[in-house]
């Protein structure tokens, strides 16, 4: 229902002449003036009309209002999160728990099997394991999580890709509680990465826009064909042994291909390399750019294309 | 002014499970529901709503009417914007208000204050509005301190009021109710038929789906009969549910 455009003149908009296509517009007349108030104040009006705008600009405009609506969607993230956690005693701190038992653990038996020192591999496997969280649970949950609001998208008109920034938001705020175990971890090994951790900022906008138009790019996909899900949490899972998340590229001699062609080492090591103080190599830089830039293509053309059919799919 | 403008809207659902042929035969000839056809991709659908060409200006309170799956709630959600219609056009002026399923979007372990934001966050609303409204619909729906208990503690009749409360609170032009209205108990419907009717006096379109002959009297001024997701008759209340009784009186 906040589907919305402004138009400037008063008359409305005039339906044209049907034509036996689908197509969708929303618009907002400011030509209603509310008496009461302020004399001459404009209230906004909003018009839902399936009839003379192009799903593109539909599309857009969906992409647009969803994901600019911060105060819905972070709402709806917390409340996600307090949902969890409700009659907990520690509440979302359980996350922080349960990661700092998986970094004590596999920190003490990988490190013994690579051999390598814990003052440098634990920052690297505590920071990699928190980092992979986020970016797999941001995927794996973005993809169900039209069929999950299934009850509400078939009740509130709302932007689809709100449900999908909620869902990554919810993911941030996970984020943000694990970083409490980098942070003692960093403490104890005395890690300071200078200012050179700046570099976090942009890297973390970036990833989390790449996450977005893969989360709506699979939630489409989830919608239509329900073994998609099950596919990519299975690919997903794969994708953690694969991705040098518990294990160093500097391991892998040779056939560098299965590092630095995988996008999840890219996304990892530009968010990853800032905080433990080391430089981001350019070409993960190079290639977190040119996918953001190709998949949101992908993902818009998508749902450009099938945005409308999905409340039917579900 | 026309708040309210469907031009031949008809509205298909492909059926992607169950294909069966004998299946869609038995369906076919089914007496109820929708009529089931096929594309030219040998899928079947379901014509949920055809030609429906419609017009409702401010007051106009309208009664949906039908059997069983006779496109009343697809219809609906058609004017919520929640099913955009694979024909024709529709076009709504003004805020919609939807109270299909009152247990969508409530979190129960969550108190019924909160509950009511997170409503109210979901129609639109911005957090100083809610701040401001939040007691006035706290008062509205007459559960006192039980606003303070999670709402997994509340009766269908609680959950109702505050649903409705929260609905009929946000700015709204057009309020879409589906069947469940009858859970209300009746001094609570009949204050919330004031609320209701207060907003039709503010100009304001209502559009209820109900089996229940009272309430489509009680609450309308309109009657829409849906037959097979096709317009049957469209009118003066008492007429319309004379028409659709004398056929249900033949039926039986």
């Amino acid at each position: 229902m906040s589907d919305l455009k402004i138009e400037a003149t008063g008359d409305g908009a005039k339906p044209e002449a049907l034509s036996g296509a689908y197509r969708g517009e929303t618009k907002l007349d400011a030509n209603v003036m509310t008496g009461a108030a302020t004399a001459g104040a404009v209230e906004r009006e909003i018009v839902f009309d399936t009839g003379a705008v192009s799903q593109k600009s539909l599309a857009a405009r969906d992409i647009i209002d969803g994901l600019s609506n911060f105060p819905l969607w972070s709402m709806i993230g917390w409340r996600d999160i307090k949902q969890r956690y409700r009659r907990s005693t520690l509440g979302p701190f359980w996350l922080t728990l349960s990661m700092a038992f998986m970094v004590t653990g596999l920190g003490l038996v990988y490190g013994a099997l690579f051999r390598m020192e814990l003052s440098k591999y634990l920052p690297f496997l505590c920071l990699g394991l928190i980092l992979w969280e986020f970016i797999s649970k941001s995927i794996i949950e973005g993809a169900s999580s039209f069929v999950l609001l299934e009850g509400l998208i078939k009740q509130i008109r709302l932007p689809l890709t709100t449900h999908i920034a909620s869902t990554i938001w919810r993911n941030v705020i996970v984020l943000g509680h694990n970083a409490a175990i980098y942070l003692v971890v960093a403490t104890i090994f005395q890690i300071n990465p200078g200012w050179n951790a700046l570099w976090f900022i942009p890297a973390f906008f970036v990833v989390t826009l790449n996450l977005t138009w893969i989360a709506l790019l699979l939630a489409i996909l989830c919608t239509r064909f329900r073994d998609v899900s099950l596919i990519v949490q299975s690919v997903v899972q794969m994708l953690f042994f694969v991705t040098p998340i518990f294990w160093s590229p500097s391991l892998m001699p040779g056939r560098t291909i299965l590092v630095h062609g995988n996008p999840f080492y890219h996304m990892v090591e530009v968010l990853r390399a800032p905080i433990l103080g080391e430089p981001v190599p350019l070409d993960s830089w190079v290639f977190v750019s040119v996918m953001l830039v190709v998949g949101w293509i992908t993902s818009f053309y998508l749902f450009a294309k099938f945005r409308r059919r999905i409340a039917y799919w579900l | 002014m026309n708040l309210i403008e469907l031009s031949d809207v008809g509205v298909d659902f492909v059926i992607y499970q169950g294909s069966g042929r004998s299946l869609k035969k038995t369906l076919l000839n089914a007496g109820t529901g929708g009529r089931l056809s096929h594309d030219a991709h040998h899928r079947t659908f379901v014509k949920a709503l055809s030609g429906i060409t419609l017009s409702l200006q401010a007051g106009d309170r309208l009664g949906l009417i039908g059997g069983n799956g006779a496109g009343k709630s697809t219809l609906l959600r058609v004017l919520a914007g929640v099913y955009e219609p694979t024909q024709g056009r529709v076009r709504v002026v003004g805020n919609v208000t939807p109270l299909f399923d009152i247990s969508q979007g409530i979190d129960p372990d969550a108190t019924g204050f909160d509950n009511i934001a997170l409503r109210a966050a979901y129609l639109g609303m911005s957090r100083r509005e809610i701040a401001n409204v939040i007691d006035e619909i706290g008062e509205f729906t007459e559960l006192g301190d039980y606003l303070d208990l999670p709402v997994r503690t509340y009766s269908a009749g609680m959950m109702l009021r505050l649903a409705f409360g929260v609905a009929t609170t946000v700015k709204s032009d057009v309020l879409l109710l589906d069947e469940w209205i009858a859970v209300g108990d009746v001094g609570f419907l009949e204050k919330a038929q004031q609320r209701a009717s207060s907003f039709v006096s503010r100009s304001k379109v209502m559009v209820v789906a109900s089996h229940s002959e009272p309430v489509i009297r009680r609450l309308c001024n309109k009657v829409l009969w849906l037959r097979k997701g096709e317009l049957a008759a469209f009118g003066d209340v008492d007429e319309i549910i004379k028409q659709y009784n004398a056929e249900q009186n033949v039926a039986a």
